[in-house]
């Protein structure tokens, strides 16, 4: 499969009064043409970041150090009105939150032709052509094209962000906890969209969220995050039915469904990102932590293939 | 970013705070620094220019205009103060009262306030000097008349959204005495924001006052000091280039104001966050 | 509303301890005209009669006549109405100084938070706003009009025939009757007037529209359209001008009752033959008809004012529309 976007030891800080928060520490994955890709994490393990840090719309204060490869350009390195080109057209982002993501005091036409215009130079009415095509493959009715926001539900919202992601047929669309913020219903709604667009085109899609289930429902791969760094990564039903990286068994152990029994979970809190635990991340809230685990910083190796972990004992959880 | 921007407030407020206390200083101890009868005419020779013996020169009737300048810090102060204080001991009642009580009271009451808000302050105030007629009380009331809604509204938004807490937090402490522990809550809320709000208005009330002197609706024709009025003299000498009767007694008034409100911007920024702590 | 304003000022003007007729007087007259007048006035009347009367009065457009020594005899109204293009005018300029300086100020201090420009604007902002009207007014004219005779430091008009009567705001109507030399002889006049006044309102206005810019700028849908690779011109000019603009127009309005209070004061320190001017003569004839009428107009202005600002709300801002 062709390397649509690579990550090689990927880091992000950001400069706050109280220090460096080491956000992204080190990331290596790479996601293929056409793969979906989950990324899941706690609140804090860096995820919306990485999201950013592909957008290239991370905060001022904020510093990039690796690689992020993406075709021949390195979007780490390049200037802003670079990326400014790529973004919306080879790479979009879809937010958590439709509601407060469209500006208030503009139709939705206009975002449409406004965010077509800003990458192509195309008359006005072709511009309008391509909203409404646009628009309805997201099952937005064309006559509520000239709509305020506020006028549009929460889910309608949401998929009216997803046209906007989608009009310039991007190859590469990152998915921000999509359908945290949305009810369930529309949430199927949302991801039934999401699965349709793999199977029709050949679009990469890097879906983060912290809900496992939708991860099963919809991803290729998934990557585990915790404090800044990879846990685990790999298939998806590697990682769901033989997990290595004890954070990754816990998370699992932590699903509820119907015959759940008993309520587990991770015991402890997310680190401080400023002022991380020494050698591997995770170990205060390991429950399979020896004293080796607080002084080295385990490898992200493969100890199944295609499933590399980040754990001293990998090879003990096999 | 942030601390920097605390400490540019911080050092505007001690600025403001020390121009305040210098101007009391100088209101309380006018009558030391400057012995004259500053209501005399033809004390001195008319429109003298700024001169060794009369630092700020002299006015059109014969007075020296740095000793009037001084007096008049002396009456604003007094002004100020009664009318602040006024408003404060009407508005503060009926905004508790507005605020915890609600339906037809509070409906009527902020109605009320809105129209009296609403209403040019300097207009109302002037209309009502007239009326009430001239004199430093007088004035002290016709200016705490518009400052009521003021301090009713904070006061009773204050009021209201304690009282949304603590119903809450009653609900969840059981056995605790609602009313006594509310009123005093409310009350602490609202006593730490006057400060603020008391500076903010009383930049306001100095030219408030000011404007009601020039408009000729202050205060006698003879008292010591009375930074409007000499304004108001002070103007049909301008088409003879005659700038210090004019330009002194309006840097008194910027000055004093100026002080006001960057101390009250500045309790402001302490008071806000303060609040906002309160409550987490 | 408007009938709270109104109550308002028929108790102010009635029911307060004190006489008004006698406090206009101001002593020059006898006990016996005061008593007199009262009587003409209907003053001595019951007072719930009193408040029928009035409000009847002022919703058939009759505000009475004058009683002062210039316009004895006159309808209040038909003297208002002429005295009032004066005043508008004045605010008019005054407005659009106040918005140009402030917007302008604004935006240059919200697009370089914290820098040394933005300090000092904002400094600015606060200062200018405790000015006081009429003094600033005076060292205006000290500067520009005696010192340096650019323009006049009195009146509206002054020189020519006046242009004739449309509108009354005498820089339109010049220009209506294309006569180019009477336009400049008012926009001279008006120049310093509304300076004053417009440069005082700016202060309030700075700070507004730097809020409302840095707020917009944080906002989430400007995150979302950098996302798009939306440009950050567009940005600027689309999401965040636009939007931090909207809550302006409501400070206009709100500050409407400073606009006018300030107009009064400017009125008097440039001789500008306005509503002002016209409330402060009437005051000192002892025109009492004169004086209750203008402020019930002043009254219905306010209101009428907020009106059409909440219009206009709704038309600019399509979330307030139903």
């Amino acid at each position: 499969m062709e390397t649509l976007l690579k990550a090689e030891d990927l880091s992000v800080h950001y400069s706050t009064k109280r220090g460096y928060v080491h956000a992204l520490d080190g990331i290596n994955l790479a996601i293929g043409r056409g793969e979906t890709l989950g990324i899941v994490g706690e609140t804090g393990s860096g995820k919306s970041t990485f999201a950013k840090a592909i957008l290239g719309i991370l905060p001022p204060k904020s510093r990039i150090e690796g690689r992020l490869q993406f075709h021949e350009t390195d979007l780490a390195r390049i200037d802003a009105e670079y990326f400014r080109r790529i973004r919306g057209k080879d790479i979009a982002l879809i937010f958590q939150d439709p509601m407060t993501r469209l500006n208030p005091l503009m139709r939705i036409e206009d975002h449409f032709v406004e965010t077509i215009k800003a990458h192509e130079s195309v008359s006005e009415s072709e511009a309008r052509a391509r909203a409404v095509t646009a628009l309805t493959s997201m099952r937005v009715p064309e006559s509520r094209i000239r709509n305020y926001p506020h006028e549009f539900s929460g889910g309608m919202r949401q998929r009216i962000m997803i046209a906007l992601a989608l009009v310039l047929k991007p190859s590469l669309l990152v998915a921000d906890e999509p359908t945290t913020s949305l009810d369930v219903i529309v949430e199927a709604q949302i991801l039934e969209i999401l699965e349709d667009l793999k199977r029709i085109s050949s679009m990469s899609l890097v879906l983060i969220t912290h809900n496992l289930g939708i991860v099963a429902e919809v991803c290729d791969r998934v990557a585990v995050l915790y404090a800044g760094k990879l846990a685990e990564l790999g298939p998806v039903e590697d990682i769901f039915a033989r997990p290595i990286h004890p954070y990754t068994r816990l998370l699992l152990r932590s699903i509820i469904s119907l015959d759940t029994k008993e309520l587990h979970s991770i015991e402890g809190t997310p680190p401080d990102l400023v002022d991380p635990p020494s050698g591997c991340r995770f170990h205060p809230r390991c429950p399979y932590a020896q004293p080796v685990c607080a002084e080295q910083v385990p490898p992200f190796v493969e100890f199944r293939s295609g499933q590399p972990a980040s754990c001293l004992f990998g090879k003990d959880f096999l | 970013m942030i601390r920097e921007k605390r400490t540019l407030a911080g050092i505007l407020s001690w600025i403001g705070l020390g121009i305040l206390v210098a101007f009391i200083f100088i209101g309380i101890t006018a009558p030391l620094l400057v012995p004259i009868d500053q209501t005399k005419a033809l004390a001195y020779p008319i429109l003298q220019p700024p001169s060794p013996q009369h630092w700020m020169g002299t006015d059109g009737i014969g007075r020296d205009v740095f000793a009037r300048v001084i007096w008049g810090a002396r009456t604003s102060l007094e002004i100020m103060a009664i009318g602040a204080l006024l408003a404060l001991v009407v508005g503060f009642p009926l905004g508790l009262l507005s605020g915890y009580a609600g339906g037809r009271i509070d409906r009527v009451l902020v109605l009320v306030m809105d129209s009296i808000y609403a209403f040019p302050g300097l207009l109302l105030a002037a209309l009502i000097a007239v009326v009430i007629g001239k004199g430093i009380f007088n004035i002290g009331i016709a200016i705490t008349v518009i400052y009521i809604p003021l301090y009713f509204r904070v006061t009773r938004n204050q009021t209201l959204s304690t009282r949304e807490e603590l119903y809450v937090e009653a609900a969840r402490a059981l056995g605790a005495r609602p009313r006594t522990i509310m009123l005093s809550y409310i009350a602490f809320n609202v006593v730490i924001v006057i400060p603020a709000i008391f500076s903010l208005s009383a930049a306001d009330t100095i030219l408030t006052a000011a404007g009601l002197s020039y408009l000729g609706f202050g205060l006698e024709i003879d008292v010591p000091g009375d930074w409007g009025r000499d304004l108001s003299d002070a103007q049909r000498f301008l088409g003879a280039g005659i700038w210090w009767t004019s330009l002194f007694p309006g840097l008194m008034i910027i000055l004093l104001t100026v002080g006001l409100s960057f101390l009250g911007e500045g309790l402001n920024d302490i008071v806000n966050p303060l609040l906002r702590k309160e409550r987490a | 509303m408007l009938l709270i304003l109104l109550t308002i000022v028929f108790a102010v003007l009635r029911i307060i301890p004190g006489d008004p007729v006698a406090a206009l007087f101001a002593g020059r007259a006898s006990p016996e005209i005061v008593a007199l007048t009262r009587h003409q006035l209907g003053l001595d009347q019951p007072y719930w009669q009193q408040y029928v009367n009035y409000l009847a009065q002022i919703f058939t457009g009759n505000l009475g006549t004058s009683i002062g020594e210039s316009y004895h005899g006159k309808s209040v109204l038909t003297i208002i109405l002429g005295k009032l293009p004066g005043t508008i005018e004045l605010t008019i300029g005054a407005m659009i100084v106040a918005t140009t300086v402030g917007i302008i100020t604004g935006v240059v201090s919200g697009t370089n938070r914290d820098k040394p420009s933005d300090v000092a604007l904002r400094l600015y902002g606060t200062i200018i706003f405790v000015i006081p009207i009429f003094w600033l007014g005076q060292i205006l004219q000290l500067i520009f009009a005696v010192e340096l005779g650019w323009v006049p430091a009195q009146l509206r008009f002054s020189g020519l025939p006046l242009p004739a009567h449309v509108t009354g705001l005498y820089t339109v109507d010049s220009l209506l009757e294309g006569s180019l030399d009477k336009f400049l002889v008012a926009l001279d006049h008006l120049v310093l007037p509304s300076l004053t006044l417009g440069l005082v309102l700016s202060g309030f206005f700075t700070k507004t529209v730097r809020a409302n810019l840095l707020r917009t700028v944080k906002a989430d849908y400007v995150e979302a359209a950098r996302a798009r690779g939306i440009p950050e011109g567009r940005i600027i000019s689309r999401y965040a001008f636009k939007n931090a603009l909207i809550p302006v127009i409501t400070v206009l309005g709100l500050q409407f009752a400073i606009l006018f209070a300030g107009a009064v004061l400017t009125e008097k320190t440039f001789s500008w033959d306005g509503m002002g001017l016209l409330l402060l003569n009437s005051i000192d004839s002892a025109d009492y008809p004169m004086v209750q009428g203008i402020i019930v107009v002043y009254a219905l202005i306010i209101v009428g004012v907020s009106v059409v600002i909440d219009v206009i709300n709704g038309l600019i801002d399509p979330r307030v529309r139903y």
